[in-house]
């Protein structure tokens, strides 16, 4: 059951991102976006011309709150989770993390929107057959002014994430000294969790949480399908007024990308200094530990019915209301969306690919450039600039670079736009292995003649074999997840499965935009699943027409 | 060649083309200018924008390429757009740069307010008709709304690829008897609250919604029909934005959110969510129930007074990189292989643009094939049709609404 994760484990947070001091980041962060600001150009006037748009101000606010709530919830659930974890007293989520990790968050929306709507799957699996329902409540759901959808969905999608790489992170902390230390001061196990391990855990988890902040401020995917509308967040708008025909509009765009940073500083900051530390997990009173549990009764089947939903959804004939399931199953649907989704597929197919190979060359560069000894340091900090960045932001700044190179609307500049983001992930997954490789081995097989390809080729490859390939999985899955970038650097023109996901749901076909959604979660389920049959960590010898020659000869 | 359009020469060709249907007989026997065209358009890439809002219209449009691609060795690449005015936009955008050719655009699907904007900035190529074989077999007589765009005459710059009545869409499982008229369309909503919506405007199907409200609150025709200035519009429209303060309360979600698009509204009904939708193809009932996206009980109706009829159309941007492949693309668009197609229920639904008694008995025979489907009104249940009215109306309803109702952009 654990075995196919196993290699992802590898990925754990390198030690270097939690020892980043808070401070240091911080002050990276202002240097870095004041330096951004200036990149994206605002005018004053565009500036001014935003915030007297109508319902800015409710905009701005709603991106706030959803971002700061959800992180929140995102947050406190992860360190309740791990803390059971922790004791043992739930099962290790083995596989079942895999797919919740693999599903685009686009695709992930699509599924809860069916969920939640008046119309959608809870009321008739639970109220309608109650309460006899003829015909669906009228409730604002999803879409509520408050943005509580939105915030669950958030919240739900990130917690997976903080999972994977808190258990990843809890597996290299050799902490039995501190906790026995613990118990013998008569703490019990839930206290010594709470006291010795989260603050740890949550140190290493700092850097991941911010950039699941970042993605709460700037998302447009998610906030589309469960957003409010009439005003949007503050994202959202962005994003129209970049994609809106009227040329003036990109300006209003460029003005309010510089907002949203503007405002993301402070919040990630804040975040960093004040709430992290705050929300600790709760004491393990009675009242907390059962609102703990009622949250997770309802967590872990929500997640899976939104996956059962989109599977229905995918093949359902006829389903109207108030009927549980659909009436059949129809098979034309696939032969159609064989035919719509053809070339999407292949886009996304062969961006993957790309995004995934060039960026694990790419990250293996920046580890050789990285800091020596190897065995200090961190990685280059601006590398994960773009993860901390909203969205809309890296986007714009990325398409800037691409409208440079004479690559904006077509596909390398979307290949651009993703490495931004899957280098950072490869290079999360890579660090800590490479940096404990022997370095001895390596020593002695210089001492020998071998040249740099050929310990990389001999030595480095078969060793790290399980990371590579995770690495390669990694990237192809965040690859396959872009939504804002693909939009923004495609100018809407390179259609991938991620974007036509949401397209279809704008055009309010659910059945192909669950298959999109579908599709786009099963390739990176299939590359992780790949990456986890890959064995390696053993050195086989030469076959003898390539036996190392001696250098003396 | 597009602001000087000469209407003399046009009659002249129009009357050349129409005494000599030979062409139009079979593919091969075509004239040498007709020839030279399809010889100079083998091999081009032909860019198409058009909106790409209904997975069927879509569908439609690649099984177009690929008749193309077999019968002409052209390629056609649909541009899906969210709305024309981005491609509008863009070409725009191109010429002022400077780019008066080898543009991005070759082909676009247009009419009402986006052609005006092309056509008074002279963006235009034509006139299209020469270039045409099937263009002697539109039905130009028959119906007006084929060379009058939303009141403005096309002067041969953009070719009629299909017509289209405004109908909505009831469950008749929940709403067995449609309202008759508007008076009773206001009082069904009121009598069922929150059980009717519309597209939330630009959305073009939303704004048209609103242009009825136009005709239902009693603005004269002949206002309707000419361009109308900001003072005027605010003194006639007012009965339409009082009418929608009245009936908001009573819609889905108490009229404080409305779907983005047409198809977010098919949505709601296919989900019970609403009992009524909305439609510009008078057959788009029966499409969705053919896709399986609709339940077999919905049905389509129109009040008594009356819906906008309109034509949408196929023009070719002044600075297209492929006009002839452009060209080319038109022509079989229009021809009765394709528009049969295009008219079957199945497909799309969309009316033809040529006139029967033009075309061979086996040609017509391509039209007969589907029978009509229960959701879809006979074409004697259509009537009257109403004139779409002059591009400004829409313009500044849609501002207007966006302005009162509407905080986002």
């Amino acid at each position: 059951m654990d075995r196919a994760l196993r290699p992802l484990r590898l990925s754990s947070p390198p030690a270097a991102l939690a020892a980043l001091p808070g401070g240091r980041a911080a002050w990276l962060l202002v240097a870095a976006v004041s330096a951004l600001v200036v990149l994206l150009t605002p005018s004053r006037q565009a500036l001014l011309a935003v915030l007297a748009w109508p319902g800015v101000g409710e905009a701005l606010l709603l991106s706030l709150w959803t971002a700061l709530a959800s992180t929140a919830l995102a947050w406190v659930a992860t360190g309740w989770l791990l803390g059971l974890w922790e004791l043992g007293r739930l099962p290790r989520p083995g596989l079942l993390l895999a797919p919740l990790l693999a599903v685009p968050h686009a695709a992930f929306a699509v599924g809860l929107a069916f969920l939640l709507a008046p119309s959608g799957w809870l009321v008739r699996l639970v109220m309608a057959p109650l309460l006899g329902l003829e015909q669906p409540p009228d409730w604002p759901v999803p879409g509520d002014p408050l943005g509580l959808a939105l915030i669950l969905g958030l919240a739900l999608k990130e917690i997976p994430f903080l999972l994977f790489l808190g258990l990843a992170a809890r597996a290299r902390l050799p902490l039995a000294p501190e906790l026995a230390c613990a118990r013998t001061l008569g703490c019990d196990g839930w206290h010594a969790y709470r006291r010795v391990v989260w603050p740890q855990l949550a140190q290493r988890l700092r850097l991941p949480v911010l950039a699941v902040l970042a993605y709460g401020l700037g998302n447009t995917d998610m906030a589309t399908v469960l957003g409010p509308d009439l005003p949007p967040t503050f994202a959202v708008l962005v994003l129209r007024w970049f994609l809106d025909p009227d040329p003036a509009r990109l300006e209003l765009a460029r003005a309010g990308a510089a907002l949203l940073l503007m405002l993301a500083v402070p919040v990630l900051a804040g975040w960093a200094w004040l709430a992290e530390a705050r929300l600790t997990p709760p004491r393990g009173r009675r009242g907390e530990a059962a609102a703990a549990a009622a949250f997770l009764l309802l967590f872990l089947p929500l997640v899976v019915l939104v996956l059962c939903a989109l599977l229905l959804w995918a093949l359902a004939g006829p389903w109207p209301f108030p009927a549980p399931w659909p009436q059949w199953l129809d098979l034309r649907v696939a032969a159609r969306v064989g035919e719509d989704l053809a070339a999407p597929f292949a886009i996304t197919l062969r961006l993957g690919l790309m995004a995934a190979v060039l960026g694990l060359v790419l990250a293996r560069l920046l580890l050789a450039l990285g800091p020596r000894p190897r065995q200090a340091g961190g990685p280059p900090l601006w590398v994960f600039l773009p993860l901390l960045l909203p969205e809309p932001v890296a986007a714009l700044l990325l398409q800037r670079l691409a409208l440079a190179l004479a690559l904006d609307g077509r596909e390398p500049a979307v290949l651009l736009g993703h490495l931004a983001y899957v280098v950072p992930y490869q290079l999360l997954v890579l660090w800590g292995p490479w940096r404990r490789l022997p370095a001895a081995l390596f020593e002695a097989a210089r001492s020998l003649g071998a040249g740099v390809m050929r310990r990389l080729w001999r030595l480095e490859l078969p060793l790290l074999a399980p990371v590579y390939a995770a690495a390669l999985a990694v990237g192809f899955a965040v690859s396959t997840a872009q939504y804002a970038t693909t939009l923004f650097l495609g100018a809407g023109r390179v259609r991938t499965l991620a974007s036509e996901t949401l397209a279809y749901a704008a055009v309010g076909d659910r059945r192909l935009a669950a298959c999109a959604g579908l599709i786009a979660t099963l390739l990176p389920l299939l590359a992780f699943l790949a990456a986890a049959g890959v064995r390696g960590g053993r050195l086989t010898p030469a076959a003898g027409r390539t036996a190392p020659r001696s250098p003396l000869r | 060649m597009t602001s000087g359009f000469d209407r003399r020469r046009f009659a002249a060709v129009l009357a050349a083309a129409l005494t000599v249907p030979r062409w139009l007989r079979a593919a091969e026997d075509v004239p040498a200018e007709i020839a030279q065209l399809r010889a100079r358009a083998r091999g081009q890439t032909v860019w198409f924008a058009a909106w790409g809002g209904s997975p069927e219209i879509n569908r439609y449009i690649r099984w177009a390429g690929e008749r193309l691609e077999q019968r002409f060795g052209i390629r056609l690449e649909h541009i899906r757009l969210r709305d024309t005015a981005e491609a509008v936009a863009r070409i725009i955008a191109e010429v002022e740069a400077g780019r008066r050719e080898g543009g991005s655009i070759d082909l676009i699907w247009i009419n009402g307010e986006n052609f005006r904007r092309l056509k008074e900035r002279g963006l235009l190529f034509g006139p299209l008709p020469p270039h045409l074989a099937n263009w002697s077999r539109l039905d130009l007589a028959g119906n007006p709304t084929l060379t009058l765009d939303f009141t403005l005459p096309t002067e041969g710059l953009e070719a009629p690829w299909g017509t289209a009545q405004f109908v909505f869409l009831h469950d008749s499982a929940r709403v067995p008897r449609p309202p008759a008229d508007w008076a009773a369309l206001f009082e069904t909503i009121r009598a069922r609250p929150g059980r009717f919506t519309y597209p939330q405007p630009p959305d073009f199907v939303g704004s048209t919604f609103l242009k009825h409200l136009l005709y239902a609150e009693g603005v004269p025709r002949e206002r309707l029909l000419a361009p109308v200035d900001g003072g005027d519009f605010r003194r006639l429209a007012q009965a339409v934005f009082d009418r929608l303060d009245q009936l908001h309360p009573h819609m889905w979600r108490k009229g404080r959110s409305f779907p983005r698009t047409q198809g977010q509204l098919h949505q709601l009904l296919a989900d019970g969510e609403v009992d009524f939708s909305m439609s510009f193809n008078p057959a788009e009932a029966s499409n969705l129930i053919l896709a399986g996206r609709m339940p077999e009980t919905v049905r389509t109706f129109i009040p008594r007074e009356g819906t906008i009829g309109n034509a949408h159309f196929l023009a070719i941007p002044i600075n297209a990189a492929h006009k002839e492949g452009a060209l080319v693309a038109i022509d079989f668009l229009l021809s009765p292989e394709a528009q049969a197609r295009k008219a079957d229920p199945a497909v799309w639904g969309d009316g033809t643009v040529l006139a029967m008694d033009r075309l061979t008995p086996e040609e017509r025979a391509l039209f007969e094939r589907a029978p009509r489907h229960p959701a879809t009104l006979p074409p004697e249940a259509r009537r009257p049709v109403l004139p779409e009215p002059h591009p400004d109306w829409m313009e500044r309803l849609e501002q207007a609404w966006i302005a009162r109702y509407g905080r986002s952009g």
